[in-house]
């Protein structure tokens, strides 16, 4: 028997209070994390959030949905819904509904008990005969749920007592855990029975969580209350959150800028850029996976021929996706499992248009093929460049905007050659592959077929050792890697950005926050137009990290700030300084930043993580700069008093 | 007697003009319903998403009764309008009537104050032309306005949210305050969308008005006013601008279409509550209920506006009143 005991792991800001000013100051400007615990004279709880989603809300009841929970709308049913388990990036287990899951010896039993004394909001207690009619929903045939294919191996969920439920499954399945505990997965999510039986919880969902429906307005705006009677002691510490709908990015941006959101969701690389250069807000990037591909049809020609696909990949320049069509916003994939994961050498076809001619010349026909594409700009972008790629190679590429429907309806009519599309993110992606690329799949859209890649993808959905399942899914990733039934035009990686005065909002390892913990800082005021720090009696002043004095103005620095940049990458700056300080900082993916510290201007600069240039006033610095993503760990040493630059390439 | 004559004239007249609304209001209907089946692609892909399989879409389509054919459904549309029933989104399950009439005030309010607005602008700057014309007065006020002109609306809404909102902070950038929260709270969150669409719209207006105006004041009887010593705002108001109202008030009427392609735009830039929103989300997920819904409250609004300014034409003209009850 092997039983997991959740732990729960907290994940909080590197712990800067303490350190020195520059390490505060930096610190704040860059990412994005209040000191904790609060100052004297916070006032921890309270408030309300204002936080601006880019999609309307539908509604909330599993059936109706496709499975996949939208990620701007998974911060919302976080808060009302809870699952029985989430999980944090490093893959442990953290109880939620759920306290322990217990897996028989041949692997194909879960038993999970439950947690106790936990009411919804509608006072329905929860147990297991909540949890055993939740899942007989999503798995009786009869409601044709449409997520039920990513569950496609639990059979059955039956109650063994009051608080423990018993999962059986067709066969022992090592994405069980991952799979249930995925918050983008709808299905995960415990409703009260007594809502569901009463037809009532799609429009006004009733869950367990901290958060409980207040409101939801003609698809405008949603809003939740504080759950008095939550099950977690001391949570939630807001009153209240206002979930707006606003579409348009632009406005979006902008009501944050005038203050009438808290936070954001933003996917445009140039406003993100731009919210990187506001002291006032904060940018929380989270890396996810799944990708962003276009989707080939190889079962009819051109590209049923492996050569002709192979050549669109060679000829597809990931990174100009990446620059032209996200502004830099999304990570650079050579697979859709996220950036932890190693699976070297993975048989991506890099940039190479030289090949790529050879093989369409060695194919020996006129290649004229056509893309379906989102009729936005964004969608326009990506046709306008796929048909310069390609044309560099001798491919004729028309592309073709469609509205999200007639595309989605001629990719799985199969009445298509290339369609963007792409690889949904998720704790695991080992059920997703085989219902994309196995041959008896109906959701195979490509039409490829290889018994081989079959065997693998039947393998990985029952292998148990995890080592070797990494293996295999790395085997997946290379079959894919040379069959090319898809092109990846980039990673994953959605954004939120938020105003500095929101401390403590942590960030799950799905698409999503969890605003449970958060709470407001409204004594420390951010001037955005004055670029400084400023209290609440708009006096500039900054604590002196050796003395810890509030008032000191000048201060002796000597020590480091090391942490992680508004961007996931790893930043560490040395000094050893002696004036007064004030500080200031500009950017984006390719940041500036200009500090004035004791007297002395430092600006350092790094342009997608291939260049720095450090320039200082009064003091010389060298800086080395390792790259990490697009982030990177900067290390600057003294090395003069002369009056310019010095610079190094990573 | 003759007031009686007239009364019966009246009411035929009236009579007459509602069967042709109605009948207008039937065709546009169907046109739409048509127009929309021939898109491709239904609601069911868009409620199945990239994950679901043919299956699934054919047990949407049923369950929908998307599979029946287009003259059913819209048989069954119609039957189900006279019990004044518009069905229930496909997309959210919301009544389509509810969801329209939620919305409505929104985009009424957004239209009528931006109305306003345009004629606030446009009416003083067409007295002022028409009274200076050829000016510097009036070619300053003409190349303004047709700078304001060619400024498309969504630019023009995202100049006035990054000055008034973002820089000076006078006003939401985004949202909707409903009238029970406060008529200053609810006015605030208007000025801008209608200042988008009026900034644009006005132009139009005062061009129309300032060229009639000009043809008014060469007229014998305000020459005779003039002679009779009246001050200039006296004859502008009093004895020019009632006349020279006729083509402006025409073009107010037809404008309603078009305003009502700004108001999707600026619905949807100030994240407001209105149909011009709900129309668009229901085009692009072939919401084919919510889509007829719109169209049809929308088609009723304009053929209802476009009457009433043909009545105002009576109240505005004697001739037309004398016209009318004459029969001819």
């Amino acid at each position: 028997m092997q039983t997991i005991r959740a732990a729960r792991i907290r994940r909080s800001c590197p712990a800067i209070a303490g350190r020195h000013l520059v390490a505060l100051l930096i610190g704040m400007l860059l990412i994005g994390c209040g000191p904790t615990p609060p100052t004297e004279t916070t006032t921890p709880t309270g408030g309300t959030l204002y936080f601006g989603l880019e999609a309307p809300f539908h509604g909330f009841d599993v059936l109706g949905t496709s499975g996949y929970l939208n990620p701007p709308m998974a911060p919302l049913n976080n808060l009302i819904l809870e699952p029985l388990f989430r999980m944090d990036r490093a893959g442990n287990l953290i109880p939620v509904l759920g306290l322990t899951a217990t897996a028989s010896a041949g692997g194909d039993e879960w038993e999970i008990a439950l947690r106790q004394g936990v009411r919804f909001h509608d006072q329905t207690p929860f147990n297991a005969d909540a949890v055993v009619h939740h899942w007989h929903r999503i798995l009786d045939p009869a409601n044709r749920y449409r997520g039920r294919p990513i569950f496609d191996p639990i059979q059955r969920v039956e109650k063994i007592t009051d608080h423990q439920v018993r999962f059986t499954l067709a066969h022992p399945w090592p994405a069980f855990l991952r799979t249930i505990s995925d918050e983008l997965l709808l299905g995960n999510f415990i409703p009260s029975p007594t809502a569901v039986e009463a037809g009532t919880h799609d429009r006004k969902p009733v869950g367990t969580g901290p958060f409980k429906y207040h409101r939801w307005n003609n698809s405008d705006h949603f809003v939740v209350l504080k759950n008095p009677h939550y099950w977690q002691p001391g949570k939630p510490l807001l009153n209240k959150v206002v979930f707006r709908a606003l579409p348009d990015h632009q406005t979006r941006y902008a009501s944050l800028l005038a203050g009438q959101l808290d936070l954001i969701t933003l996917d445009r690389g140039n406003l993100i850029e731009q919210a990187a250069g506001k002291p006032a807000l904060t940018i929380h990037p989270n890396p996810g996976n799944g990708a962003e591909i276009i989707l080939i049809n190889t079962a009819e020609p051109p590209l049923d021929d492996v050569r002709v696909r192979k050549a669109l990949a060679l000829a597809n320049h990931q990174q100009r996706h990446i620059r032209m069509v996200y502004g830099g916003a999304i990570p650079f994939v050579h697979h859709p499992f996220g950036e932890g994961f190693d699976c070297q050498p993975d048989g991506y076809l890099a940039y190479d248009p030289e090949r790529a001619r050879a093989l369409i010349a060695a194919y020996g026909k006129p290649v004229e093929i056509e893309c379906l594409h989102s009729n936005t700009s964004r969608g326009r972008r990506i046709g306008a460049l796929l048909q310069q790629l390609y044309q560099e190679i001798g491919v004729t590429l028309t592309p073709v905007a469609l509205s999200t429907a007639p595309q989605v309806m001629r990719v799985m009519q199969r009445q298509y050659q290339l369609a963007t599309w792409r690889i949904p993110p998720a704790l695991d992606h080992g059920p997703m592959l085989y219902r994309s690329y196995h041959s008896q799949s109906p959701t195979n859209f490509t039409g490829y077929h290889n018994p081989e890649l079959d065997r693998l993808l039947a393998q990985q959905r029952v292998e148990t050792d995890p080592a070797a399942r990494d293996r295999l899914l790395c085997d997946i990733v290379r079959f894919l890697n040379r069959e090319v039934p898809f092109l990846y035009r980039g990673g994953r990686r959605s954004h939120i950005v938020a105003r500095r005065k929101i401390r403590n909002m942590m960030e799950s390892p799905g698409f999503t926050v969890d605003l449970a913990s958060a709470w407001l800082d409204e004594v420390t005021k951010f001037n955005q137009s004055a670029y400084e720090i400023e209290t609440a009696a708009a006096v500039p002043e900054f604590n002196c990290p050796d003395t810890g004095d509030r008032e000191a103005t000048r201060a002796r620095l000597v020590g480091a700030w090391k942490g992680e940049d508004s961007w996931g990458g790893k930043l560490e700056v040395r000094f050893n300084l002696d004036d007064t300080m004030a500080g200031s900082r500009s950017g984006g993916y390719d940041l500036t930043a200009t500090y004035t510290i004791c007297g002395a201007t430092i600006r350092f600069q790094t342009k997608l993580g291939t260049l720095v240039t450090l320039t200082m006033s009064g003091q010389t610095m060298a800086g080395t700069f390792e790259r990490n993503g697009y982030g990177g760990t900067l290390t600057l040493r003294q090395v003069s008093n002369t009056t310019e630059a010095a610079a190094a390439d990573s | 007697m003759t007031a009686t004559w007239g009364e019966h004239l009246l009411v035929t007249h009236l009579g007459r003009k509602l069967l042709r609304l109605l009948l207008v209001v039937l065709a546009v209907t169907a046109v739409t319903f048509l127009m929309v089946h021939l898109l491709p692609g239904d609601v069911a892909y868009t409620i199945g998403g990239e994950t679901a399989t043919a299956d699934d879409i054919r047990a949407i389509r049923e369950a929908l009764g998307l599979d029946r054919s287009m003259l059913a459904q819209y048989r069954s549309w119609l039957g189900r309008l006279v019990h004044g029933d518009l069905g229930r989104s496909y997309l959210t399950g919301e009544p389509v009537l509810q969801a329209i009439l939620s919305r409505l005030p929104v985009t009424l309010e957004l239209l009528v104050i931006s109305q306003l607005l345009a004629l606030a602008l446009a009416l003083p700057a067409a007295l002022i032309c028409a009274y200076r014309s050829g000016s510097h007065v009036d070619r300053l006020i003409s190349t303004g306005g047709f700078a304001t002109l060619s400024i498309p609306s969504f630019v023009m809404a995202l100049l006035t949210i990054y000055l008034f909102s973002v820089k000076l902070r006078w006003l939401p950038a985004t949202g909707y305050t409903p009238l029970q929260a406060g008529v200053w709270a609810n006015l605030k969150s208007f000025v801008l969308p209608a200042l988008s669409i009026a900034l644009i719209e006005w132009v139009v207006l005062m061009r129309v008005l300032r060229s009639d105006l000009i043809t008014t004041l060469q007229q014998h009887y305000i020459l005779m006013a003039k002679a009779k010593g009246l001050p200039p705002w006296r004859i502008l108001l009093l004895h020019a601008l009632r006349p020279s109202a006729f083509t402006m008030l025409t073009v107010m009427g037809l404008q309603v279409g078009r305003l009502l392609g700004e108001a999707v735009i600026v619905e949807t830039l100030f994240a407001l509550p209105g149909m011009g929103r709900l129309l668009v989300t229901a085009i692009y997920a072939r919401d084919h209920l919510m889509v007829q819904g719109c169209v049809l409250v929308i088609s009723i609004g304009y053929v209802t506006v476009n009457s009433a300014v043909d009545m105002l034409y009576t109240l505005l003209d004697p001739r037309i009143r004398r016209e009318a009850a004459v029969g001819t």
